[in-house]
């Protein structure tokens, strides 16, 4: 019995078991009517995403990137992360208290946080964070700041930029105006306390390394490099009018 | 360990060329897929203690963007049929040849337009399976309905699509 539309197009989606899909394709060889529909079918598939899902079509948006950055989180969910659960109206007011409290001591001692926003809601890092990707070299590996440095490369814009961990964060971050601006953060493995280097580059996370295929000029930093980049302060290429 | 803020807004960027096309094929547009996208981040973040840590990040905010353009559509009446916009035919071909150039262009416009006119359960199963690359069963979780729903509505979609381009 022919395969029914559904099951050709499934063919088409690859969402049949292997042992359909192969008989689908023995068929087709001697089908050319059913072959043509998958043809037909597969054109479609291939124009809808030459179309829609063609990353030159619409680019990263920087104000899409702009509003994940800024925009206003929830003050519930900020809340339920600290004290981990979820708050209803009735458990916020003994929390209440107890914050009031402890933020008191809290913002005596609380470690500067690895990320922060400037003026125009890019994300940047500070702290910590900041100082690593100032000082630390790829080479030296590991030396307890908290943040793994990955590779250091020069972008496409004449920018120093580095690839990085920090605690279960992966991201690259490009250096801009005196500051960090992280380009990628996404979410990596919970850190080994052990390892001693997280980060190279046959680790990166696919968005790091995307990031950096598509914005690295020529090759990665080697020690030389890197070390003559931080003595420059991670100024970049100096443009022709030395700004 | 739970999520924090930044784990949160880093997977958002990771997911961000994703959604924004979703929101272009619901729109039909890129600024107005760009203004979707945007106002479904901002709602997301300020709802956000209605997100379930655990499951699909992704899903919920598929699931955002869809009703926001469903509000977004009442709220304005707009006709359901959206004119095919500028940057979306000129950017999306990058052929050297002029008149393939035209040609490409030509088909782009009516297969933008044709997905348009499909009524928004095919189009958003369309945007999911065929453009995003979503399995089926992901598909059918995120939209919450039977699989078999689901590829109906995915049949009946290319039909009209096909019939639209002359494939």
């Amino acid at each position: 019995m022919d395969p029914d539309r559904k099951s050709l197009e499934a063919f088409v989606d690859g969402e049949l078991p292997p042992d359909e899909m192969r008989k689908i394709a023995l068929l087709l060889e001697n089908r050319p009517d059913l072959n043509q529909y998958v043809r037909e079918q597969e054109q479609l598939r291939m124009l809808l995403r030459d179309t829609f899902a063609n990353p030159e079509a619409y680019p990263t948006s920087d104000r899409l990137a702009a509003t994940i950055q800024a925009a206003p989180v929830s003050w519930r969910w900020r809340f339920g992360s600290v004290f981990g659960r979820r708050l209803s109206v009735r458990s916020v007011m003994p929390l209440g208290a107890a914050l009031a409290a402890g933020l008191a001591v809290g913002v005596l001692i609380r470690p500067a946080a690895p990320f922060s926003t400037d003026g125009h809601g890019q994300l940047i890092a500070t702290g910590r964070l900041a100082h690593a990707l100032n000082t630390q070299l790829a080479s030296t590996g590991y030396i307890g700041t908290g943040a793994h440095v990955g590779i250091s490369f020069r972008n496409k814009a004449g920018h120093d930029c580095r690839t990085f961990s920090f605690g279960n964060s992966s991201a690259a971050a490009c250096r801009q105006n005196g500051a960090w601006i992280i380009s990628v953060l996404v979410k990596s493995a919970p850190e080994n306390p052990g390892a001693a280097y997280q980060m190279a580059g046959s680790a990166m996370p696919d968005a790091v390394r995307r990031f950096v295929e598509k914005n690295i000029s020529g090759a990665p930093f080697d020690a030389k490099a890197e070390r003559s980049a931080r003595h420059q302060h991670w100024s970049g290429r100096r443009r022709a009018d030395g700004s | 360990m739970n999520a924090t803020i930044n784990d949160i807004r880093g997977e958002l960027l990771g997911l961000l060329p994703r959604l924004h096309r979703f929101c272009v094929a619901l729109t039909g547009s890129v600024p107005e897929g760009e203004d979707l996208a945007q106002d479904a981040i901002e709602r997301a973040l300020r709802n956000l203690h209605r997100w379930e840590p655990g499951t699909s990040l992704d899903s919920w905010m598929f699931r955002i963007a869809k009703n926001r353009f469903i509000d977004r559509h009442r709220a304005t009446k707009r006709e359901h049929l959206v004119e095919m916009s500028d940057d979306l035919e000129n950017n999306s071909f990058n052929a050297v040849d002029g008149v393939r150039v035209a040609e490409a262009r030509m088909t782009l416009a009516k297969l933008n337009k044709a997905l348009q006119q499909l009524p928004l359960e095919q189009r958003e199963a369309v945007a999911l399976v065929l453009i995003d690359g979503m399995s089926y069963r992901d598909a059918a979780n995120m939209l919450d309905i039977p699989i078999g729903t689901l590829t109906s509505r995915i049949s009946r979609a290319r039909a009209a699509l096909a019939a639209a381009i002359g494939v």
